[in-house]
C-alpha cells in the first residue's frame, strides 16, 4: 500500500470521529467512565492497602510500668512481654529517656518542662510492637495481667478500623469491579449495536466500489485508536485533578492521628505512570476492538 | 462470439420460498447497451446481485469478462469488482464525503497515486457536468446531480462494464432521460451497458436491446426500433 494511500485512510479514521460525533462522544463518554471507575478502584486500594501497612507498622502499645519498681524486675518483665505471642519487639525507655522525648516534642517550648528534672513524671516504659493488628485487644489484656504494668494504651480503635476496611476493600473491591466491567461491557456493546446501524450503508457501498477489507478497516482502527487514546486522557486527568482534591481536603480535616495515618497515602507522581500506561493500554485496545467488532458482520458482502 | 456478460441456465433463490431466478440464460457481447426491464419484484436486481457476486447463483453459471464469478474466492472479491462500474437507484453516495471524495474514493480504493486522483475527478466531474458541485455534499444536491455522481464515481476506474439497478426510479421524468441519454453517451465510448429499470414506456422511446424478466424468467430478448412493437418470445 502507498504511503499515501495509508495517510488518507489514517486522515479517514481522524474524520470519522467528528463525522460520527454523536456515536463518538458517547463512545467516549462510556469508555472514558470505565477507566475512571477501574482507576478508582485500583487508588482506593493501592491507598488502603499502603495505610493498613502504615498503621501496623506503627501498630506499637505502650506499656508504662508502676513507680519505683527493682531494676531486675524491670529486665524480667520485658522477658514475660517478650514472650507473648503476638510480640515482635519490645524497646524499653527509662524515665530519663522519656523525659528527653517528651521535650523533643516540645520543641521550642521545651523550657516549659525544664524544672520537671527533678521530680520527673514519666513513667518508665516500654514500646510493644505487635505483630497481628486484629489482635490488639487481646494482647492489651495480656499485658496488662502482667504484675508490674500499670498501664497499657493501644489504638486499638483505629487499628479494627483500618484492618475492617482493608477486608472491605479486598473482597468488595473486587466484586464491584467485576460487576462495574460488566456494566461497562453491555454498554458499550449496546452503543456498538446502535453505531453499526449508521456505519452499514457505509461499509457496503465502500464494498461495492471493490474496497478490501482491510481498506475498510483501517480508518476504524484508527477511529478506535483514537477515541480510546482521548478517553484515556480525559480519564487520566480527570482522575488526576480529584486525587489532589481528595487526598487535600482529607488532610485538612482530619485528627493528628489520622493526619499522620494520611502520610501514607502515596503521592499521585508515583503512580502516574502505572496508571497513564494501564490506561491508555485499556483505552486504546478497547477502543480499536469496540470498532472492529462493529464492522465485524458488515464487512462480509 | 465471446460475451462480456454470460448467464447460463442461472437460478437463484433467498431460501426455499423466495426464488428469485429460474432458468435464465442472458448473453451479452462487448459494447451492447441492454435494457432489462420487468415488474416489480421480477428477480431484476437479484441478476445484479449475481453480477456483482453479492449472491451466488443456486443452479447455471454466471461469467463476466470471462470470469466465473460463483467460482471466485472472498479475497478475490474485491478486485473483480472494480472491473465493473455501479449505480444504484438510491445513488448511494456517502453522506459525510463530499462530491469530490466519493468519486475519489473509488480511485484509493485501487491505491492509486494523489496525483492521478487530483487530475481524474476533475475530469470525470466536468463530464457529467458537475464541475462547480465537487465540494459540495450528497444532501446540497439534487437527486438528477446525485445520481451523476454516482456515475462519475462508477466510471472513474473506466471499468469495461457499467451496470444501473433502476438509475432513474429517484429521478423526475425529464431528468431521466438525461441519464439514459448520458448511459448511452458512455455506451458509444465503448463500454457495455447494463440497465435495469421497470419503466416500460420509457424503455419503448429508447429502443434497442431488451431483456423483458416475468417471475424470475427472460420472457423477451430482442432488438426494437425506437417506440416500435415488443412481442413476447415464446
Ligand atoms: N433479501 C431477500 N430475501 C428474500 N427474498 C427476496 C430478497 N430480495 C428479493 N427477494 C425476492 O426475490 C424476488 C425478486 O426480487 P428482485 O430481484 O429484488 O426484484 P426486482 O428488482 O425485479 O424488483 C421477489 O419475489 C422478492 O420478494
Ligand atoms: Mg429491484
Amino acid at each position: 500500500m502507498k504511503t499515501s494511500s495509508l495517510r488518507y485512510l489514517i486522515k479517514e479514521g481522524a474524520r470519522n470521529i467528528w463525522s460520527n460525533r454523536i456515536m463518538s462522544f458517547t463512545s467516549m463518554g462510556v469508555l472514558t467512565t470505565c477507566l475512571l471507575l477501574v482507576g478508582a478502584a485500583y487508588l482506593i486500594t493501592v491507598n488502603v492497602n499502603s495505610m493498613v501497612r502504615y498503621v501496623e507498622d506503627q501498630n506499637e502499645m505502650s506499656v508504662f510500668l508502676a513507680e519505683g519498681i527493682e531494676k531486675a524486675e524491670v529486665s524480667s518483665i520485658q522477658k514475660q512481654i517478650s514472650n507473648l505471642r503476638n510480640v515482635v519487639k519490645v524497646d524499653y525507655i527509662s524515665k530519663e529517656e522519656g523525659l528527653e522525648n517528651m521535650k523533643e516534642s516540645f520543641g521550642e517550648d521545651a523550657y516549659l518542662i525544664d524544672d520537671l528534672k527533678d521530680r520527673n513524671p514519666i513513667p518508665e516504659t516500654f514500646v510493644v510492637k505487635v505483630e497481628d493488628i486484629s489482635l490488639t485487644a487481646r494482647t492489651k489484656s495480656d499485658l496488662e495481667a502482667i504484675p508490674g504494668i500499670e498501664d497499657v494504651r493501644a489504638s486499638s480503635a483505629v487499628a479494627d478500623t483500618m484492618t475492617r476496611l482493608q477486608q472491605i476493600v479486598g473482597t468488595f473491591g473486587s466484586a464491584i469491579i467485576l460487576a462495574l466491567g460488566i456494566i461497562s461491557l453491555v454498554i458499550i456493546s449496546n452503543t456498538i449495536r446502535a453505531t453499526i446501524f449508521t456505519r452499514r450503508k457505509e461499509i457496503n457501498i465502500m464494498k461495492f466500489v471493490g474496497a478490501t477489507n482491510s481498506f475498510i478497516r483501517i480508518p476504524f482502527v484508527v477511529e478506535g485508536f483514537l477515541l480510546g487514546l482521548f478517553s484515556a486522557s480525559i480519564a487520566f486527568l480527570i482522575i488526576w485533578g480529584s486525587y489532589h482534591y481528595l487526598v487535600d481536603s482529607l488532610k485538612t480535616g482530619a485528627s493528628a492521628f489520622l493526619n499522620e495515618v494520611f502520610q501514607s497515602i502515596i503521592p499521585f507522581d508515583e503512580l502516574a505512570l502505572s496508571l497513564g500506561v494501564f490506561f491508555g493500554i485499556t483505552g486504546t485496545v478497547l477502543g480499536m476492538f469496540g470498532s472492529l467488532i462493529s464492522m465485524r458482520k458488515h464487512i462480509k458482502v | 462470439m465471446n460475451f462480456v456478460i454470460d448467464l447460463n441456465h442461472v437460478s437463484m433463490k433467498y431460501d426455499k420460498k423466495n426464488i428469485a431466478l429460474h432458468d435464465v440464460n442472458i448473453h451479452v457481447g462487448a459494447g451492447e447497451f441492454v435494457f432489462i426491464v420487468g415488474a416489480s419484484g421480477a428477480g431484476k436486481s437479484s441478476i445484479i446481485k449475481l453480477l456483482l457476486r453479492e449472491k451466488t447463483a443456486s443452479a447455471g453459471i454466471v461469467s463476466v469478462n470471462g470470469v466465473n464469478v460463483g467460482r471466485l474466492k472472498q479475497r478475490q472479491i474485491p478486485y473483480y469488482r472494480r472491473k465493473l462500474g455501479v449505480v444504484f437507484q438510491d445513488f448511494r453516495l456517502i453522506p459525510n464525503m463530499t462530491v469530490f471524495d466519493n468519486v475519489a474514493f473509488s480511485l484509493r480504493v485501487t491505491d492509486t497515486s494523489n496525483k492521478f486522483i487530483r487530475n481524474r475527478v476533475p475530469y470525470i466531474l466536468n463530464l457529467m457536468g458537475l464541475e462547480h458541485k465537487a465540494k459540495s455534499y450528497p444532501h446540497e444536491i439534487s437527486g438528477g446531480e446525485q445520481q451523476r455522481v454516482a456515475l462519475a464515481r462508477a466510471l472513474v476506474n473506466d471499468p469495461p462494464i457499467l451496470i444501473a439497478d433502476e438509475p432513474t426510479g429517484n429521478i423526475d421524468p425529464e431528468l431521466s432521460f438525461e441519464i439514459v441519454e448520458l448511459l448511452q453517451g458512455i455506451n458509444q465510448c465503448g463500454t457495455t451497458v447494463l440497465m435495469v429499470t421497470h419503466e416500460q414506456e420509457m424503455v419503448k422511446s429508447f429502443g434497442g436491446r431488451i431483456i423483458t424478466i416475468d417471475r424470475g424468467t427472460v420472457v423477451f430478448d430482442d432488438t426494437v426500433q425506437p417506440d416500435g412493437r415488443m412481442e413476447v418470445l415464446r
